[in-house]
């Protein structure tokens, strides 16, 4: 039925058939770790009108500056149960990782070719738990700025499936993780915290909070430049009035980043500024006070206070 | 008894071969915790289900108390629990090492008896080392076995509960085993698989050859050949994945209870594709061949047969069709339809037909719980039976 030639010959088959796959890629990996890690240069995505324009490659950019740059990059998000509202887009091992890559594919980088990376990061989270993430995108050099589209922010592994596979003589996952694109926003839709060099591609008047277009020079020095502030403040200096200025204008700056980005993403659902949350913030810490003070009651304070959230 | 032939001789001289290249660079001392490079894990998962059945026998003359029966039963899925230590070597001239074992202890039992599986024993599934380097990995020892391995990694129901054997009994229960696919059992073997070639990988190995008694009634002297292909590639915002695989055994039945005696050629074929798109997955696969059995291989005692001229096997197939959609990345809602099929022989092996329809949501709580509910209907001449199962679990992950 089945002889011991016929088997020979079929595992042979399926040897060359995979040798001389005709679906062999062009894509060239700049750098890899395991199945699901890599920064790789691909063939350029289209734009939302067609043909994207050629990249600026190849092009010399600082690793140092290019991850300086990216350490610095923020989102503010809205959450209910802590107060760290401000997160980063790339952790500093993320930020360096990308910087040494990126600056190697990016030399050898066509105009016709992007760089698609992968890379992890893990995070404690609620009750010390170390989770693992992933952070996807694509990144090129165009009209003088360093683009990156972030299309997987964060997505953790499938540690179920992991467990279950890997005691099964499957040792590592390989995940595929979405890139983002020219043509079509990815789910990033969390409000950067832009300035400094950092800003969101506008596209005819419409935000792409998923494209973060990244003047790498002025990214980087505002980035030394805040460090630096930052040092002095805490530095043992004699003049103790430039220092108290230094480390002031250092949280001003923060201060009015984190409001810009909130300012924008009220703009973005279409909030108004009477109905922004900086005014219900004031007006639940009031309530809180009068409770404190006895000047209202429970009930009072509870009925008042879903009021106050019923304006978000 | 047939004559030592010189294919058999290449694969004797071949596995030893293969044996000294796989002890070869293991010079390495592990020192756990310690700072020569090598990695040591741990980590698992536990889980339990209550179940409420309604089973009737598909016996067609079956009347009375006995031929249905409601149960009420506590335990464990398609999975049992699941302890893996891991090391892994540091790299030295190119080569890096793992070695892996691990345990399955049950978190239930059957009705009748606490401890189940004989007793207080524990199934160790896993006993396994790879060598791993620019030529591919060569791995030796016992773990899942290729042939249809993507079918029950794939299926949903692996962390559910799929079918069961019957309303009172411990242990795991089938999942869509014999419903879908054969299971591809815990197997000793020695394996090589390629690297990652533009996204195909190849796996191919040789097994040993399984027999139902382990009496001089049966001889196998010959490996068990099994083999796996894959494809992989993705696209934005999903992926597709392919794969195929064989599975060829020669048995020798030198003494049966029809009288005849015959050598039962065992091998199969199977063929399965994974499909995601943004949260929907469809999983499709099929299997063909012959004396497979349809719940496990090689558990042939049903899948051939003997009279007093010769000995038949018994043609096999089946298939599996799976969907669902995942929001938010958390909450899976799936369904899934499966059937595995025997043609009885003219020498006496049983026709038997096996269905399974399963609907269940499986729900991460965090990264480490999941909760599932899930929904059964089994109709299996193998075993039977016909019942509706409802299952709600969980599982912890560590």
């Amino acid at each position: 039925m089945f002889s011991k030639i016929n088997i020979v010959r079929f595992l042979l088959a399926l040897l060359v058939t995979a040798s001389w796959s005709p679906l062999a890629r062009a894509d060239e990996d700049i750098w890899k770790s395991g199945l699901n890690l890599y920064v790789r240069l691909t063939e350029q995505d289209d734009a939302a009108s067609g043909r994207p324009v050629p990249n600026q490659h190849p092009v010399n950019l600082d690793p140092a500056a290019i991850a300086n740059s990216l350490i610095d990059i923020q989102v503010w998000d809205k959450h209910w149960f802590k107060k760290d509202e401000i997160e980063e887009v790339f952790s500093p091992e993320q930020a360096r990782l990308l910087g040494q890559q990126l600056a190697i594919a990016l030399r050898k980088a066509s105009p016709g070719q992007d760089i698609v990376f992968a890379v992890s990061r893990t995070d404690t989270k609620f009750l010390g738990f170390r989770d693992l993430s992933y952070t996807a995108g694509r990144a090129f050099y165009s009209n003088d700025r360093l683009n990156i589209i972030i299309g997987d922010f964060m997505r953790p592994p499938d540690k179920f499936q992991e467990r279950a596979t890997s005691s099964a003589g499957v040792m590592e996952i390989k995940y595929y993780f979405r890139h983002g694109r020219r043509d079509d926003p990815s789910d990033f839709e969390s409000a950067v915290m832009t300035g400094d060099g950092v800003e969101v591609y506008n596209e005819g008047g419409k935000r792409r909070l998923d494209w973060l277009v990244i003047d790498v020079n002025r990214a980087s020095a505002a980035r030394l430049a805040e460090e630096k502030a930052g040092e002095e403040a805490n530095a043992p200096v004699s003049d103790e009035a430039l220092r108290q200025e230094a480390a002031r204008f250092a949280q001003e700056r923060r201060e009015m980043r984190l409001e810009m980005a909130r300012m924008r993403k009220e703009v973005g659902s279409g909030q108004t500024g009477a109905e922004s949350t900086a005014p219900i913030e004031s007006r639940l810490k009031t309530l809180d006070e009068l409770r404190q003070k006895k000047l209202i009651s429970d009930e009072e304070y509870e009925r008042k206070r879903q009021d106050i959230l019923n304006d978000l | 008894m047939k004559p030592f032939s010189t294919m058999k001789l290449a694969v004797a001289f071949g596995t030893a071969a293969l044996a000294a290249l796989l002890t070869a660079p293991a010079n390495a001392a592990i020192v756990l915790g310690g700072d020569n490079g090598w990695e040591v894990s741990y980590g698992g998962f536990i889980n339990l289900f209550f179940t409420q059945s309604d089973f009737d026998s598909q016996v067609p003359a079956c009347a009375g108390p006995t031929c249905s029966e409601d149960s009420t039963h506590m335990q464990e899925g398609l999975l049992p629990a699941f302890h893996t230590l891991t090391a892994k070597s540091p790299e030295i001239g190119g080569l890096k090492g793992t070695a892996q074992i691990t345990f399955a202890p049950d978190s239930s039992g059957s009705k009748a008896q606490r401890l189940n599986k004989g007793g207080a024993m524990i199934d160790m599934r896993e006993v396994f080392f790879n060598v791993s380097g620019d030529f591919g990995t060569i791995s030796a020892g016992r773990t899942l076995a290729l042939f249809q391995r993507q079918a029950i990694l794939k299926d949903m129901t692996l962390f559910g509960v799929g079918a069961l054997v019957g309303p009172d009994g411990g242990g795991t229960s089938l999942g869509r085993i014999g419903f879908g696919y054969v299971y591809p059992d815990f197997r000793t073997r020695f394996t090589y698989k390629t690297n990652d070639i533009n996204g195909f990988n190849l796996e191919v190995g040789l097994f040993d050859p399984q027999e139902t008694t382990g009496t001089a009634a049966e001889e196998t002297d010959t490996p068990q050949f099994q083999t796996e292909m894959t494809y992989t590639t993705g696209f934005e915002g999903g992926s597709f994945n392919a794969w195929a695989g064989f599975l060829w055994q020669e048995l020798e039945v030198q003494a049966s209870t029809g009288g005849a005696t015959g050598d039962i050629e065992s091998f199969g074929w199977n063929v399965g594709v994974d499909v995601k798109m943004g949260g929907f997955n469809v999983v499709g696969s099929y299997y063909d061949g012959q004396a497979l059995g349809t719940l496990l291989f090689p558990n042939v005692a049903q899948s051939y047969a003997c009279d007093a001229f010769n000995c038949e096997e018994a043609e096999n197939d089946g298939f599996y069709v799976q969907g669902t959609y995942t929001f938010n990345g958390k909450t899976k809602l799936g369904v899934s339809y499966g059937e595995s099929n025997q043609d009885g022989t003219a020498t006496g092996a049983p026709e038997s037909d096996n269905s399974l329809w399963t609907v269940g949501v499986y729900h991460d709580i965090n990264s480490w719980l999941k909760v599932v509910a899930e929904y059964d209907h089994q109709d299996s001449e193998t075993l039977g039976n016909e019942a509706d199962i409802f299952g709600v679990g969980g599982f912890i992950l560590w």
